[in-house]
């Protein structure tokens, strides 16, 4: 079992179009794969057709009162399967601050689906913050979004001067280029140079399209229903880059 | 891949077309893409050792399933072709389930179909799928309609699952029966599923006329040995033949038992012919003994190596073709043939004659007087046995306890079910011992020929050492269990169990 995480300390930078075509994709040829939405705001859990609310909340969740198990629901696609968000997680960091050993929680929580399943992606709301930290120990990789700006370096530096500080983490920053136009002259600057700088970034960039917010509407990954589309086939691309990095790391 | 959705099948062979009506007809279930058309087979050994273990294994377009009957849980496998061999099956769990089922034995495609899916699908508030539903429809070999309705769970959505089975059960009426799918393709292949057991499965009343409650048995063996047939014929696998020649010992034991039930002639001219029908297939059976013991040998004398022990894999596997190709013979011969008819017809007949006295006695005091009979043999055939005393005495003690066995079990439910179990059990006890002694002695003789015919030949020096390694090995299992039989015989033949066998059985017995 494989743990990847989409991650940010920004909002609106793709986290979640990538979790969810990714999930996807790693579902696609029959692999198991759970992605679980730790947004409270629930944008992957709504994007899949799912009821947002998990039986006891997050309270349920990190007391480990209630199996975990009972929570997820199957996605319309036949080896996806999905933990809803619960609003009730914006509780999560003051609740995981209550119990010992808090940052091993997601850990330890995650490992009884070692049998169940291949992937599990875990989708972050944007903060560095306990759950933040839980998520870095949990996963094994990260996926962060980067647009294009003068100040994504920045974000991406302090990303990983917050990793670095967490002790108990090999976690591998993976990240990539997100919603890049490359009509914008500052788009395709940038874009060389953060290549150019650091060479974890993954070489595929996801375009910005139009065809990515209208999957919002449709509630279906754009992977699924439009699988030529340019932006689909960069997620495809993505997905495979990411797959030989892991790959490459394990061995 | 393991998972966890509760399914229900409704056979709809009856009104298959209502039920698209239906289906197209709820707002809330929509047609799932185009109709599907996929070759299913459903797969178990003769004797349903994969329904027995609580499964149901099916292989359709290159996956296979196993499902658990009682929790709906399934485990899927890519497998390119259909397995014939447990060991067949991609390694994973179903690899496990499936080879902890069937042992030894094939795996069988007992129902082949082609369907045509109709797929559907419930949709909630968000239009989220949450129940699936498949028509299947086709049929089976004889032409047979089946047409399945499989209303598929969501994980995390039982509550609309339940639902929609019980509006699909109300709508057509409870007309439909649920069920596993398996078995809606089973009735109509005319199979019963769990039909066949190696077991002595026949209910009899105590007070039923003897030769009755014979007949009725001997019925059930010929039976078995009729249901056999074609997959010794086959060699399908080695337990044909095993339950084979169980139910011509079984029948052998009931015709020694049968003084003054069957009239004597009639008894004699049988016994005569069923010896025969058993020696005829011993060999074959020798050497399947042979070739399922090699991995346990190869474990015993060459670190579980099986290369070493390839050249007399080899010679017992031709030796049990050219076996095989006799028994075939004797199997498809006219005087098998009239014993199988003879045999049913005097079945029928049930003739008696004035020797035949006890004829119509109730079979619970002529098998309990038969028992008693071979209980005391075995008691006077051990106590006879020292350490010094020849094996041709062990041999005969093990006849007699097979005989005792096999009385035990065709009659042991007249009398005290539990405590005819204990006394099975002390029994088997004792026929493990002389059990070990016999293989040890036939086995070790009989590698002795093997490893003369192999050393006549250029072999491997590590094949000749192994072999008299094995050889070593089996004699001293057949010491061993020489050395632990007095043992084992004062246990069988404790106050306990003789207390047991007396109040069960003795003709003091009281019931
Ligand atoms: N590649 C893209 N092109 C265009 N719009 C995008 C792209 N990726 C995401 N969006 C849109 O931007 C918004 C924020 O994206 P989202 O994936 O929810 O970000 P995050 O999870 O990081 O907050 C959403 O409306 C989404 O549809
Ligand atoms: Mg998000």
């Amino acid at each position: 079992m494989k743990v990847l995480a989409t991650y940010s300390i920004k909002g609106g930078v793709g986290k979640t179009a990538a979790a969810a075509n990714l999930a996807w994709l790693a579902a696609r040829d029959g692999t198991p794969t759970l992605i679980w939405d730790l947004d409270p705001q629930g944008a992957v859990t709504f994007n899949y057709r799912i009821h947002p609310r998990v039986k006891g909340g997050a309270k349920g969740i990190v007391g480990e009162k209630r199996p975990l198990e009972d929570a997820i629901k199957g996605t319309d696609y036949r080896s996806l399967d999905l933990l809803p968000a619960d609003l009730r997680y914006r509780h999560l960091d003051l609740l995981l601050d209550q119990v010992k050993r808090s940052t091993q929680r997601l850990d330890r929580l995650l490992s009884q689906f070692e049998d169940d399943y291949e992937w599990v992606i875990l989708d972050c709301a944007p903060s560095l913050s306990l759950t933040s930290e839980a998520v870095l120990v949990a996963a094994d990789a990260v996926l962060v979004p980067v647009v294009p700006t003068t100040l994504s370096t920045r974000t991406l530096d302090q990303l990983t001067a917050f990793v670095a500080e967490q002790v108990c983490t090999d976690v591998e920053i993976l990240p990539f280029l997100s919603m890049v136009d490359r009509r914008k002259k500052l788009h395709r600057e940038l874009q060389n140079e953060l290549l150019d700088r650091d060479p974890r970034l993954l070489r595929t960039p996801i375009p910005n399209a139009s065809a990515v917010e209208r999957m919002g509407l449709l509630r279906e990954p754009l992977v699924a229903t439009s699988p030529h589309h340019p932006a689909a086939a960069a997620y495809q691309a993505l997905w495979e880059e990411i797959r030989e990095r892991l790959h490459e790391t394990s061995r | 891949m393991a998972r966890r959705s509760p399914l229900v099948a409704l056979d709809v062979r009856r009104d298959a077309d209502r039920v698209t009506e239906l289906l197209d007809g709820y707002d809330d279930v929509r047609r799932d893409g185009p109709d599907l058309t996929v070759h299913r087979a459903l797969l178990d050994t003769f004797d349903w050792r994969i329904r027995r273990a609580g499964g149901a294994l099916s292989w359709c377009d290159g996956t296979l399933t196993w499902r658990d009957r009682a929790t709906g849980h399934t485990h899927t496998v890519a497998q390119e072709e259909l397995p014939r061999w447990p060991d067949d099956v991609v390694a994973g769990p179903v690899h496990d389930l499936v080879a902890d089922a069937c042992d030894v034995r094939v795996l069988l495609p007992r129902v082949e179909v082609d369907l045509t899916v109709q797929r559907y699908r419930l949709l909630d508030d968000l239009d989220k799928t949450v129940v699936r539903i498949d028509l299947e429809r086709g049929c089976v070999a004889d032409g047979t309609p089946v047409a399945s309705l499989v209303v598929r769970g969501v994980r995390g959505y039982d509550g609309e699952h339940a639902g929609l089975v019980r509006r699909l059960a109300e709508d057509l009426d409870g007309q439909t029966a649920d069920g596993e799918p398996a078995d809606i393709v089973f009735a109509a292949a005319g199979l019963e599923p769990g039909g066949y057991t190696g077991e002595l499965a026949v209910s009899l009343e105590p007070t039923m006329a003897a030769n009755e409650a014979i007949a009725r048995t001997c019925r059930h063996l010929l039976q078995t040995m009729r249901a056999n047939e074609d997959g010794v014929i086959a060699d399908l696998d080695t337990e044909f033949l095993h339950d084979f020649r169980v139910a011509v010992r079984r029948t052998r034991s009931l015709l020694g038992a049968s003084k003054r039930v069957l009239p004597g002639p009639v008894r004699d001219d049988f016994r005569r012919r069923f010896k025969w029908l058993g020696d005829v297939t011993t060999p074959v059976r020798d050497l399947d003994v042979f070739s399922l013991a090699i991995p346990e040998y190869a474990d015993a004398a060459a670190r579980g190596d099986l290369e070493v022990l390839q050249p007399l894999a080899d010679l017992v596997a031709a030796d049990q073709q050219q076996a095989h190709a006799a028994l075939t013979t004797a199997l498809r011969s006219q005087d098998y043939a009239d014993l199988v008819s003879d045999w049913s017809e005097t079945l029928e007949a049930s003739p008696t004659d004035e020797e035949t006295t006890e004829a119509t006695d109730p079979i619970v005091e002529v098998a309990r007087q038969r028992i008693w009979r071979a209980y005391r043999g075995v008691q006077r055939d051990g106590r006879a046995i020292d350490d010094d005393s020849p094996s041709e005495m062990l041999h005969r003690l093990r006849k007699d306890a097979k005989k005792l066995r096999y009385l035990l079990e065709a009659f042991g439910a007249l009398f005290d079910a539990d405590r005819t179990k204990v006394a099975v059990r002390e029994l088997k006890r004792l026929q493990d011992n002389l059990g070990a002694f016999q293989d040890g002695e036939v086995q070790s003789q009989g590698l002795r020929g093997f490893a003369m015919r192999i050393a006549r030949r250029p072999a491997d020096v590590d094949t000749v050492m192994a072999l008299g390694v094995l050889a070593s090995h089996l004699e001293q299992v057949q010491d061993d269990a020489r050395a632990q039989f007095a043992k084992r015989f004062a246990r069988f033949d404790r106050s306990g169990n003789r207390a047991l066998y007396e109040g069960l059985f003795s003709p003091k017995a009281v019931r």
